[in-house]
Parts: structure tokens; C-alpha cells; sequence
């Protein structure tokens, strides 16, 4: 989600797969520096832009906890393009994008063998935070975030929390 | 060449409580350590980018001051220690300023006073030179110089003689639904004694669970030894990071006069001191005596290597518990180290872990992608769905391990393996270990007793290692006893052949009982800095 908008980049883009023009809703500051693609001209058969991943991304969890640009830069790189291609090509370029995971499961998009791998392997990258043999994001890593009763190990809880049921 | 009244080798508790209370005292004390000092904020961060967060994880292993890691510990060929079998060593420890209390959990129960008579009393190992009852004073002394937070009111089997300096840690909502477990089967979950701070304490602040008490505690709520080790360099004491001491000097008399370390850069150096103090841990003290061929008329140092050798269990509870929360054990199960039956097998303490799987499996980030068959998301599945499955199995995984006793064998022991020399060309440990029948059949009982406990909470996914985990507790090798032909130091802790020599650390520990060796070793570390004190009064 971006916090500057409260949009997330799902919304964002399935506004623009829809012809909705959400950008002129933004304040000018916030247009005029968007990272957000503009809808025309749009690589809808090109390389995997990182907004992209992003938004496939979002939709594959739920939005379940916020994902940052710096960390999914990292799982993209490490993902095979044309199977990163054929999954977007198949989601967030389809011509009525899915907005949940269930969605996606609706659309047929994962039964697909190498979609499904995929999506497996990018939902695995974003709960871990790693990728290869290094950490990309530990204390944002969605094995933590999704947990909710709990904060990452390093990180403070509270005195004395552990105590009761959360 | 440096000249003090008094060099300690080893800055882990043992060595900078020694140094501080020589210091205090207005001794000039200069402490060694093998390996460099460590910043804390940066340690955290290496930590948060390892990807196994191992108890080694945020620490450096240096090339000078190599150590063993859990990584590798089990990996023949590997690592530091030269295992010669037939069963692994498995625990580990730092060489850095501070020790292994950089890493360690901060659990601080006392012996009993059984644990110091297992001849007398179960005719098994050997009885101390000292009793309970002698060590206790000390014990109470070092519950105040650490910071020990415990229950004054709950009789956990050793006598008190003055409660605690801080109120208990609260135990874990965990704690309280595996003690209803408990109860039905006519046990109880106690308060555990830590050296972990519950309201500011010698001007550290309390503890505010960032769940990761092993491998490094982000604020120091947790004790380590920098705390002394500040104190003493406060007092005038020289602390000396990256010097490898790898000879002890003789005078013609037979006293020692000092000792050599080497640098990293292999140049070698010269402390000459009125007393010497090795406190460089099980391992690493018998090591330096054998290189140095002092103190071992008996025949005795290396020899009587123990551990704790570890019963693990985990499962997913009936019921969520929600662990990865607070210190990372606050509780255990006491009474199993009172069984009757310690004449034939180990008695054990169960510990309950807050830490969910971290023990036998990883950190929740690793655990997620290193399931049995690959990560634990399945084909097909995402969303929130994925999300509330994760947090299910995450709020409901348990965890015991219970310590169990290993008897003093002279058969398991370390010696310098002066044919794998490291990379200043000094030997690295090599190791003859067997964890024997009374500790195996001790953890067969004590697996039997988790699965009771599993049962009584519903629990499935039930997992019992085979394999004896190492406990971190290196103990014996150096062990304390009236008789100067079968051990090496007395009661006191200075060694039988070498009147200025001493010895501190849970190296001296005749027979090891279940407790965690810390407060334990802390409290005869304080009891030998007594007699030295006293003793440098006539020292020439």
C-alpha cells in the first residue's frame, strides 16, 4: 500500500488496466513524483516492471502486511523472466486483472504448472526474506508480519507481554 | 613485557568477575582474551542479515581466535574442533570479549545439594571437595554481582539463604498452559532464576522481550560479562583483546610467573604476574595446560569432558500457546532432577522454550522455507488463507528440552592436536566424546515424559530427536577434588601441582547435575577471587 495515497499499487494498476483516471485525483506533488507508471505506453508484452511485480505480488498475499519496492527489486531479480513474464501476462496484464488471490485461483491462472511454481516461489521469497543464500528483509519478512501476535526477534515486544494472551 | 600482580586468561563471567574483584581490591590485574570486542549495534545487525540465525550468527570467527560453530559442529572435516568420535561434542562458544554470554540463554538455577555428593549418594561419578552448604554464601553473592531475577518464595530443591535481588521474570502465556499440562500428571512449571534484569539494575535497563536472548540481546537487560568487565577496567584493570595465550612460564621453584599469547600477527608476547588465572572455558583451559605441559602431575587435565546432553521435543500444541515472545524459556520443570533413580539413569530438567521451532528447526524465517517438502506454502495456495494457516501452525508450536547429567568418563576429553595446527600455528581441540548410558537412558525417560506432556496438551506433529543435542555446557576437563593424584585444582580452585595457578569456569566441575552451569561457575569464580585476594597478601 502506498502510504501516501492509501491506494495500493494493485488498485493502482487495475485502475489503469480499467481506464480510470486515478492520477489526476492526486495531488500535483504527488503525481508529478509518483514511481508509478503512466498508463500509456505501458509494456503490456515487455520485461516485468518492478510495479508490476509488485502488484502481482500484493495480489498473491493479500496485502496482508506492506511490501517494500527495495526487497521485491531483489526476489525479481532472482526470478526466472519468462516465467515472471507468463504469470504477469496472466494477472496483472489480463485484461480483467484479479484482486485477490482467490481471484487468481478463479481465473485458471495457476493451473498452470510454471504459474503456479512461480507464484509459490514469490509468495516463498516475500514470507522468508531471503533469497539465494543472503537475507534481503528480516525484520519485514512476512513470517513475522503475518503472525500478528508477535513482533521479529531482535525487535521490542513489550514488558511484560509475553505474560498474557495476546 | 607487561608485569601486574595478576593475569587472567579468558574475559568470559569467570574471568572478569575474578578480574573485577581483584581490581576492587587494588590489585593490578591485566586480562587476556583470545578474540576482539564486540559493538552490539553492529552485532544485531549481523544477526538480522544471516541467513541461519545460529547462536554464532552476529559473532566474528576470526582467524587467530577461530571457534566452533553449530553449523558445522556435526559436519566431519569441518570447523574448528577436530572430532575424533564416536559420538559428536556438540556445543559451541565465542571467542570474543565477554565469552559465551554474549550468546547465552541466561537461565541461573543452582545446583542441589545432591548434585555434590553423587557418590555418597547414588553411588555414581565422584563427590566434590565442597558441599552445598559451602558454596551457598557464594551463590547468593553471585546472584547480586549478575543480577539474578528469581521467585524467593518457591523451593525449587537448594536451600536459600537471601532471596533474589530482582522479582522473578513473569512466565510466558506458554508457560501457563503447559503447567495445567503439567499438573494433571502431577508436575509443576516453575519460574526459571535469570540473569536477565525485571527493573533496572547496576544502571541496565530491564528487559523489554525482543525474543532473542540467544544469539545477542539488542540492550543488555540480559547479564554479560562486559558488565564486569567494564567494573574492573574502571578499577584499573588493562584488558588485552586478540591475545592468544598458548604457554604458562614456570619459575624454578615450580610457581607460575606469567604466561605467553600470541598475536594475530603472530608475534608473541610476555605477561609476567604474581598469580595466574586461566578462566578460558572447558575447552580452551586444558588446552593451554597441555600445550604448556603444567599442572597435570595427575594425568588428568582434558580428561572428564561433559556436557548436557539434550533430549529435544517439539509439537504443535492442541491449543495456540503463542510463542516468539519474551526471554526466549522464562519456565521449566524442576522436580525430574530430584529422581530416586539416579543411581541408574540421568535425572533431567525440562526446559519449556517461548522460541516455538527455533531450537530443532529455525527461526520462523527459515523454518517457512526449509519444510520436508521444500517451503511451507503448497502450489496453489497464497492470500490470506496462507497467512492464517502460518499464523495457526506458528501460535501453536512447543518446544521442551530436557538437560540431562553426564558422568565424568576420562575417556571423553580434548587435547591439543598439535597436527591441525589453526592459522597462527597453534593446535586446534581435538575431541574424544562419548555421551554414555546414564545420559542416554536419562533422555529416553525424559522423552518419555515429553510425550506425556504432549499428550496431556492435545499436541500433534509430535517430533523426539534422536540425536543428543549439546547444551553449550562445556564442563569437567579441569576438575576440582581433595585427592591431587585424580583431579586437577581443589576446592579452592588452584591447582594441586602449581600453588599460584588457578583455575575458574565450569571447567572444575567434578559432576555436572542438570542445572545450567553459570550461576554455579559464577558463584566458585567469586569463592577463588577470595582466596586469591588473601592470597596476594603473602605472594612475593
Amino acid at each position: 500500500m502506498d502510504i501516501r495515497t492509501g491506494l495500493t499499487r494493485r488498485e493502482v494498476l487495475v485502475g489503469f488496466a480499467s481506464g480510470a483516471a486515478l492520477v489526476v485525483a492526486w495531488p500535483r506533488s504527488i503525481a508529478a513524483t509518483t514511481i508509478f507508471p503512466t498508463p500509456v505506453g505501458s509494456p503490456q508484452t515487455g520485461s516485468v516492471t518492478l510495479d508490476e511485480f509488485m502488484a502481482l505480488s500484493e495480489i498473491l498475499t493479500d496485502d496482508v502486511a506492506q511490501l517494500r519496492d527495495q526487497v521485491g527489486a531483489q526476489y525479481q531479480a532472482a526470478l526466472d523472466p519468462a516465467a515472471l513474464r507468463r504469470l504477469v501476462q496472466a494477472t496483472v496484464r489480463a485484461s480483467n486483472p484479479p484482486k485477490t488471490f482467490n481471484d487468481v485461483l478463479r481465473s485458471g491462472a495457476l493451473n498452470d504448472p510454471v504459474n503456479a511454481a512461480t507464484a509459490q516461489q514469490i509468495l516463498t521469497y516475500w514470507y522468508t526474506g531471503l533469497v539465494g543464500n543472503r537475507t534481503a528483509d528480516y525484520l519485514g519478512a512476512l513470517s513475522w508480519s503475518t503472525l500478528g501476535f508477535a513482533e521479529p526477534a531482535s525487535t521490542k515486544l513489550g514488558f511484560p507481554k509475553w505474560e498474557e494472551r495476546p | 613485557m607487561n608485569r601486574t600482580d595478576v593475569v587472567v586468561v579468558g574475559s568470559g563471567v569467570a574471568g572478569a568477575l575474578v578480574g573485577w574483584q581483584l581490581a576492587r581490591a587494588g590489585a593490578a590485574v591485566t586480562i587476556l582474551e583470545a578474540g576482539p570486542t564486540i559493538d552490539r549495534d553492529a552485532a544485531v545487525e549481523v544477526f538480522r542479515a544471516a541467513t541461519a540465525k545460529v547462536p554464532e550468527s552476529p559473532y566474528p570467527n576470526t582467524a587467530w581466535a577461530p571457534r566452533p560453530s553449530v553449523l558445522e559442529i556435526g559436519i566431519p572435516g569441518t570447523g574448528y574442533f577436530v572430532q575424533d568420535g564416536p559420538d559428536t561434542f556438540g556445543s559451541t562458544y565465542e571467542r570474543i570479549v565477554g565469552g559465551t554470554t554474549w550468546h547465552w540463554l541466561g537461565s541461573c538455577p543452582r545446583l542441589l545439594p545432591s548434585d555434590f555428593r553423587m557418590r555418597t549418594q547414588f553411588g555414581v561419578g565422584v563427590d566434590w571437595p565442597i558441599t552445598y552448604a559451602d558454596l551457598e554464601p557464594w551463590y547468593v553473592k553471585a546472584e547480586h554481582a549478575i543480577g539474578v531475577a528469581g521467585d524467593s518464595n518457591v523451593d525449587q530443591g537448594s536451600p536459600r539463604s537471601a532471596g533474589f535481588p530482582m522479582p522473578k521474570v513473569p512466565t510466558s502465556y506458554l508457560d501457563g498452559v503447559v503447567d495445567a499440562a503439567a499438573r494433571r500428571i502431577g508436575l509443576r512449571v516453575l519460574s526459571t532464576p535469570q540473569a536477565r534484569n525485571t527493573e533496572t539494575f547496576n544502571d541496565r535497563h530491564h528487559c523489554v522481550g525482543n525474543s532473542n536472548c540467544i544469539p545477542i540481546c539488542p540492550i543488555g537487560a540480559k547479564y554479560d560479562a562486559l558488565i564486569h568487565l567494564d567494573l574492573a577496567v574502571a578499577d584499573g584493570a588493562q584488558l588485552i583483546p586478540n591475545a592468544v595465550v598458548h604457554d604458562i612460564l614456570l619459575n624454578q621453584d615450580g610457581t607460575a610467573s606469567g604466561v605467553v599469547f600470541r598475536r594475530p600477527d603472530r608475534t608473541d608476547e610476555t605477561v609476567l604476574a604474581r598469580a595466574v588465572v586461566l578462566a578460558a572455558n572447558a575447552i580452551e583451559t586444558p588446552k593451554i595446560l597441555l600445550m604448556a605441559g603444567v599442572a597435570n602431575s595427575s594425568g588428568m587435565v582434558g580428561r572428564n569432558l561433559m556436557d548436557h546432553p539434550i533430549q529435544l521435543s517439539w509439537a504443535l500444541s492442541g491449543e495456540p500457546v503463542f510463542p516468539q515472545r519474551g526471554p526466549l524459556s522464562t519456565a521449566g520443570i524442576e522436580s525430574t532432577r530430584q529422581a530416586a533413580t539416579r543411581n541408574q539413569l540421568s535425572a533431567f530438567r525440562i526446559e519449556v522454550a517461548n522460541d516455538g521451532w527455533r531450537f530443532p528447526i529455525g527461526d520462523p524465517t527459515f523454518e517457512f522455507g526449509h519444510q520436508a517438502n521444500g517451503t511451507f506454502v503448497q502450489l496453489r495456495e497464497g492470500g490470506r488463507a496462507l497467512a492464517d494457516r502460518w499464523r495457526d501452525h506458528v501460535s501453536r508450536e512447543i518446544r521442551f528440552a530436557s538437560l540431562t547429567e553426564q558422568l565424568p568418563d576420562p575417556n571423553n576429553r580434548i587435547t591439543p592436536a598439535f597436527d591441525r595446527l589453526d592459522a597462527i600455528g597453534l593446535p586446534r581441540p581435538r575431541i574424544a566424546f562419548t555421551v554414555g548410558k546414564y545420559s542416554r537412558d536419562g533422555m529416553a525417560a525424559a522423552k518419555a515424559m515429553h510425550e506425556r506432556l504432549f499428550t496431556e496438551l492435545a499436541a500433534t506433529e509430535r517430533n523426539h530427536s534422536d540425536i543428543a543435542f549439546g547444551a553449550g555446557h562445556l564442563m569437567g576437563t579441569t576438575a576440582m577434588g581433595a585427592d591431587a593424584a585424580r583431579s586437577v585444582v581443589d576446592g579452592d580452585g588452584r591447582a594441586h601441582d602449581v600453588s599460584n595457578l588457578f583455575v575458574v569456569g565450569s571447567s572444575v566441575f567434578p559432576t555436572v547435575g542438570t542445572a545450567n552451569p553459570t550461576l554455579t561457575l559464577a558463584a566458585l569464580a567469586l569463592r577463588t577471587a577470595d582466596v586469591l585476594r588473601r592470597d596476594l597478601l603473602r605472594l612475593p
